[in-house]
């Protein structure tokens, strides 16, 4: 029962990751992209926002889990 | 006699044919997110609102509609001393969108983009709703199905007496023995009703997201190990795309639209009239025709409060979209990390754990039966495999 319980968690967390990532499991819709340069730079701009802030976290991560040995 | 075999045969042919044959239906995750497509209110809402949009785009591109104004009065008729009212002046005007109706369109435009992808978005979580359930709902089963395993296996070892085939090793139990056979028993029986119980509870939770009727034929695949995990360098490149952040890129759009219409809205329209007048002259009555151009003269500095408005809408929902990023960016990773846990604990349990049960409560079976194992190898054999 345990093993069909983790059988279970990897599923469920596997449609989690479907979600977080917009994987579609039936007729993924048309994406219909945006070439107006204004939009672009706004994007571009948000990234690279983005990007700082999640690389500064994870470092932070990866330096608390080296210390205190945490999964 | 023989007339009375032909009528009982055709009664019997008949109640065959009459008789509903019961189908199982199997349900696959695919047909399931089918079926919740199909019937979801979520996507008929987001579909209305995508037409709703679609009207707002074709009246962003109209212009306003022409006003014409008559006027009765009897001035002509006071002239020439009858007193009759006429018609004395007739006047058309239009007003003349010219910068507005450009920014007001591409608003529109925007704003219709982002129903679209904000449709998208309502579909995938409808779809991860279904994926929820439908796991669930595998999982109910499996238990089920191993309970009833646990059933027939305590069953098998509470009969009142056991085939004494020829050879085979007939065992005295104790009443202390048999005691706790029927523990067995009855904890196995538990199991079964929990786990019925809980699998009719998600079933319903199935049928309900599906809008179907309750069917208790109703089979899913079995549950397996999960075979291959996503890369994660993958899953962050298709991440971009993803339809909420599409929807919030072309909301910020629209609000970055907005300003541009909000700096050529803050002047009324101006607009041109055509007007005739009736007018008395030394000759006699006579037309006067004029054109006359109106245009709002601004005194009071408004646009830059209505700029500043449109502006700080903009800078608000680019905010929301660094949000948006940051959160799925960060959920990913955690999902990501979870799955690669459970994954080897699931692979760790089989190899450490079930194989070694497994064939611990073969052995201990045959064991108990030749007599060489007593009644707590047995016990304990059955609680660590179930």
């Amino acid at each position: 029962m345990q093993y069909l319980d983790l059988i279970y968690q990897s599923w469920d967390e596997l449609a989690e990751i479907n979600l977080y990532t917009g994987i579609f499991v039936l007729d993924e819709p048309v994406q219909i992209e945006d070439k107006s340069p204004m939009n672009n730079q706004v994007n571009n701009q948000v990234n690279n926002q983005v990007n700082n802030q999640v690389n500064n976290l994870m470092n932070k991560q990866f330096v608390r889990n080296q210390t205190t040995g945490e999964k | 006699m023989n007339l009375k075999i032909i009528i009982s045969l055709f009664y019997l042919l008949l109640s065959t044919l009459v008789t509903p044959v019961v189908y199982a239906k199997h349900w696959t995750l695919q047909s399931s997110v089918a079926q919740a497509m199909i019937v979801s209110p979520e996507l008929r809402q987001s579909s209305a609102k995508i037409g709703k949009r679609n009207a707002d785009l074709q009246l962003s591109e109209m212009w306003p509609d022409p006003n014409i104004s008559l006027k009765v009065d009897n001035q002509v008729g006071l002239d020439t001393g009858t007193g009759d009212y006429a018609l004395s002046e007739i006047s058309i005007s239009q007003d003349i969108p010219l910068s507005r109706i450009k920014f007001q369109k591409s608003v529109a435009q925007a704003q219709l983009s982002a129903a679209v992808h904000e449709k998208s978005n309502d579909t995938l979580v409808l779809q991860n709703r279904v994926e929820k359930v439908f796991y669930e709902l595998q999982l109910a089963t499996s238990i089920y199905n191993l309970a009833i395993q646990q059933v027939k296996f305590a069953d098998r070892y509470n009969e009142p007496s056991l085939k004494n085939n020829q050879g085979s090793v007939v065992r005295y139990l104790t009443p202390l023995e048999k005691m706790r056979l029927s523990i067995i028993r009855e904890k196995a029986h538990q199991a079964e009703s929990a786990a019925e119980g809980k699998l009719q509870e998600t079933r319903t939770k199935f049928y309900k997201l599906l809008i179907i009727e309750a069917d208790d034929n109703l089979t899913v695949p079995e549950l397996l190990p999960l075979e291959t995990i996503p890369v994660l360098g993958e899953l962050r490149a298709r991440q971009v795309n993803h339809p909420v952040l599409s929807t919030q890129q072309q909301t910020l759009q629209a609000a970055m639209n907005e300003i541009d219409l909000a700096r050529s809205s803050v002047m009324k329209d101006p607009s041109i009239s055509l007007n005739r007048l009736r007018e008395n002259f030394s000759s006699g009555t006579e037309s006067v025709y004029g054109i006359m151009f109106n245009i709002e003269i601004p005194i009071h500095d408004r646009k830059s409060s209505v700029v500043s408005k449109a502006s700080y809408n903009a800078s608000q929902q680019r905010i929301e979209l660094g949000h948006l990023k940051y959160g799925l960016e960060m959920n990913l990773k955690r999902s990501f990390m979870h799955l690669n846990h459970v994954t080897e604990q699931a692979e760790d349990y089989k190899k450490k754990v079930l194989a070694p049960a497994t064939k611990i409560l073969a052995l201990s079976k045959q064991g108990f039966a030749s007599g060489e194992l007593n009644i707590l190898s047995l016990v304990d054999a059955n609680n660590t495999y179930f």
